[in-house]
């Protein structure tokens, strides 16, 4: 509290002596500012208070900075309405349009206060009004500063770096398909690009004369190999190598949660890598994925179960991230009178129909999860029958196939995608990109995933320009709802401001004898 | 639509920006700013008809609801679209709905209030709830979500349908019980404004 009172006694006599106070007071904490932009929240713990729209009382908590001016203090847009950038190279440097001087401590505060700026233009009353002392401001002012001040690493005058990580379980198959996709895409990039580092200062408007926006982007590999825990390690070797400036793609069949550690422990983009489980966190940030995969399949198996409920229910499976996906289902029917048991064997050994039947054979009705590829499915035993199974669609990878018509039972599939049958437009799109390159499609998902997430990063450097800011790239994306008009195989996607999974549903499709009922498919957000 | 660069958009947009140009004044006046702020919120209201989709939504308790039932009351209601995850407009028209509910004191005891979720993909009844619980709503304030496709239907219905969510407008609308028109509320009214019209177009005061 006695620090508190000091900090306040220090800004009051700041005012009185401006000129003094820099060689003189403690500096203003930009680590308070950054909570109260990001958080809304003042160094007290309170959230910050403010009016909004004339005369409607709201909190920080409601509306942080960071809502609407990004988490890279860049700006944005939203319908009419035109967040200008609050980073500090904008800020404290004079602005041609709209019309302004450079603020100092004093006009920001008189701006964050009463919305006025220091070129006397009075702001939309969407801009909040908040209350805050000198104090606040100079936290916030200190923060705003250095916030987006330089560009991120990876880039330089001429090109930008990316890697794509692929883990040691991805066939060399699928992993050269995808790679032909991405280096295909690099290379048309930089040959449509290449004479823009000499067209620059060949013009007579002073805009022509600028250094160009574009650079050579440069794509590495990064193979990760070994038990997951030391991926992290291995990624920072790579980085410490190469510091790129954001992930493209990636793909990985099991775990992926070392890779996007990495990517928020660094801060760096990893956009849309091809992956059948995230292990996302809460509060991520810097990963944007497909999906949740096996997890979202999960979700929609469990709500399935809600309504026609089984008395047990036996999971099957015999991987790391199939066994994630087991566990999320069970989860999801927490509450309810499902009894649920689990069935880890190992990939390499027959199941043993024995084995099954002890787990199945109890009273009631059951229902039998195969979180299995083609191949685990044709070899389940025969005679284990139950009043109903479930598949993956992604681990069948779409093709429900004759191993599925023979299980002796009737089978629902858990299904994230478009509907066998339905009309794709973007893969309609893709598969010409690709035929016209030579590039064929061995693993169209991945590959046509892997394609988007080039569009996406394009999408999202172009909108960059001359800032090379990896927050800035994310933030713009928040906002980039139309890109996802390019992406295959998911049907409803959507993105928006810290949305971090394109597609959220799917369905629970029933298969009679091997196929789809795609007319009675109904679409579930669970 | 996105701005790399304010400089680059076209002049309508930055605009709106643009409000009175204030006198720098050499004492501060406290309230000025204020004023100039009330003064400048612009809003136009007009009446209109619609016809409301026959659509079963979700409200924030994951409860079914029928649109049409529920739109089709004989207490004052009010309306609004809005998307959690919105950035700029919807945290501003959603505090502004509490704040005319409290302008209006016990005169709007029967007001309802309805906020449909034009993301319903991402706005299931959980975020909804959070978001309801953020602003304070309470009772008497329904948060719906639904289809995809049923969402698109509501907003064409209502003449609100800006293709991506991220063009969305500011659109309030009002309907007094028993009334087959409706008062649309384009622009971001003050809650007082807010609490104006509907004293006056709802409750006759």
């Amino acid at each position: 509290m006695n620090a508190l009172k000091n900090k306040r006694c220090r800004a009051a006599a700041c005012l009185l002596m401006f000129a003094f106070c820099f060689a003189n007071a403690s500096p203003p904490d930009p680590d308070d500012g950054r909570r109260m932009y990001r958080d809304g929240v003042m160094p007290t713990g309170e959230p910050l208070t403010a009016i909004v729209a004339g005369d409607v009382p709201i909190l920080g908590t409601q509306f942080s900075c960071q809502s609407c001016h990004g988490q890279s203090g860049m700006g944005a847009a939203e319908g009419t309405y035109i967040v200008p950038p609050v980073a500090g190279q904008f800020l404290f440097s004079e602005s041609p349009q709209p019309a302004r001087p450079a603020y100092d401590v004093q006009s920001l505060a008189r701006l964050l206060r009463d919305g006025v700026t220091p070129g006397g233009r009075q702001l939309d009353v969407v801009m909040p009004r908040y209350r805050l002392d000198d104090t606040d401001v100079a936290d916030l002012a200190a923060y705003l500063r250095d916030l987006s001040s330089g560009w991120s690493p990876g880039v330089d005058d001429t090109v930008i770096r990316f890697a794509t990580v692929v883990t040691d379980e991805v066939s060399t198959e699928e992993r050269d398909a995808v790679m032909a996709v991405l280096n295909t895409f690099v290379e048309e990039k930089n040959r449509q690009t290449r004479l823009e580092s000499e067209r620059w200062d060949r013009g007579y408007t002073p805009a022509s004369r600028l250094p160009t926006v574009h650079r050579d982007w440069v794509l590495e590999e990064w193979q990760l190999s070994g038990a997951p825990d030391t991926w992290g390690a291995q990624l920072e070797t790579h980085y410490r190598a190469n510091p790129v400036f954001a992930m493209l793609s990636g793909i990985g069949d099991g775990v992926w949660g070392p890779v996007s550690r990495f990517c928020e422990r660094n801060e760096i983009p990893c956009l849309f890598p091809g992956v059948n489980v995230t292990d996302a966190q809460p509060d991520d940030f810097y990963t944007l994925y497909y999906s949740r995969g096996l997890e979202l399949e999960a979700d929609l198996v469990a709500s399935h179960l809600r309504e026609q409920p089984v008395t047990n229910l036996v999971q099957i499976y015999c991987t790391e991230a199939s066994q994630q996906a087991a566990l999320r289902l069970q989860e999801g029917l927490d509450g309810t009178q499902v009894g649920v048991r689990h069935l880890r064997y190992s990939c390499d050994e027959a199941l043993l129909a024995d084995t099954i039947s002890e787990l199945v054979t109890s009273a009631g009705e059951s229902a039998i999860v195969l979180w299995m590829t083609q191949d685990g499915v044709a070899a389940f035993p025969e005679k284990i029958s139950s009043g109903r199974f479930y598949v993956s669609s992604i681990l069948l990878d779409g093709a429900f196939g004759e191993a599925v018509a023979s299980l002796p039972g009737p089978v629902f599939a858990a299904h994230t995608f478009r509907l066998p049958g339905q009309f794709d437009p973007a893969f309609a799109r893709f598969n010409v990109w690709a035929k016209t390159r030579e590039v064929e499609l061995t693993s169209p998902r991945r590959q046509s995933e892997a394609f988007f997430a080039c569009l996406a990063m394009k999408d999202a450097i172009a909108h960059m320009g001359r800032f090379f800011i990896r927050d800035y790239a994310l933030d713009t994306l928040d906002h980039a709802q139309s890109i996802v008009a390019y992406l295959s195989y998911y049907p409803r996607p959507t993105l928006g401001p810290r949305q971090r999974f394109v597609n959220k549903g799917g369905y629970v499709l029933e298969l009679v004898d091997g196929e789809p009922q795609s007319q009675a498919a109904e679409w579930i957000v669970p | 639509m996105r701005a790399a660069l304010s400089i680059t958009l076209p002049l309508a947009a930055t605009l709106i920006l643009a409000g009175t140009a204030l006198a720098e004044t050499a004492s501060h006046d406290k309230h000025a700013a204020h004023r100039a702020a009330m003064q400048n919120t612009r809003y136009e209201a007009t009446t209109e008809h619609y016809s409301v989709p026959d659509v079963q939504l979700l409200d924030q308790s994951g409860t079914r609801v029928d649109l049409q039932a529920l739109l089709d009351t004989d207490e004052p209601l009010a309306l609004n679209f809005i998307f959690t995850t919105c950035t700029t407009i919807c945290p501003v028209m959603t505090a502004t709905f509490a704040q005319m509910r409290r302008e209006l004191g016990d005169a709007g005891g029967d007001l309802r209030l309805v906020s449909i979720s034009i993301d319903p993909e991402y706005d299931r009844p959980e975020q909804l709830r959070a978001y309801a619980e953020q602003f304070r709503a309470g009772a008497g304030w329904e948060f719906l979500t639904g289809d995809s496709e049923d969402i698109v239907r509501v907003l064409k219905s209502f003449d609100s349908y800006a293709g991506s969510k991220m063009n969305h407008q500011p659109i309030t609308l009002l309907k007094s019980p028993g009334s087959a028109s409706w008062t649309r509320i384009d622009g971001l009214a003050s809650g007082k404004d807010l609490a104006h019209e509907v004293a006056e177009r709802l409750l006759h005061r």
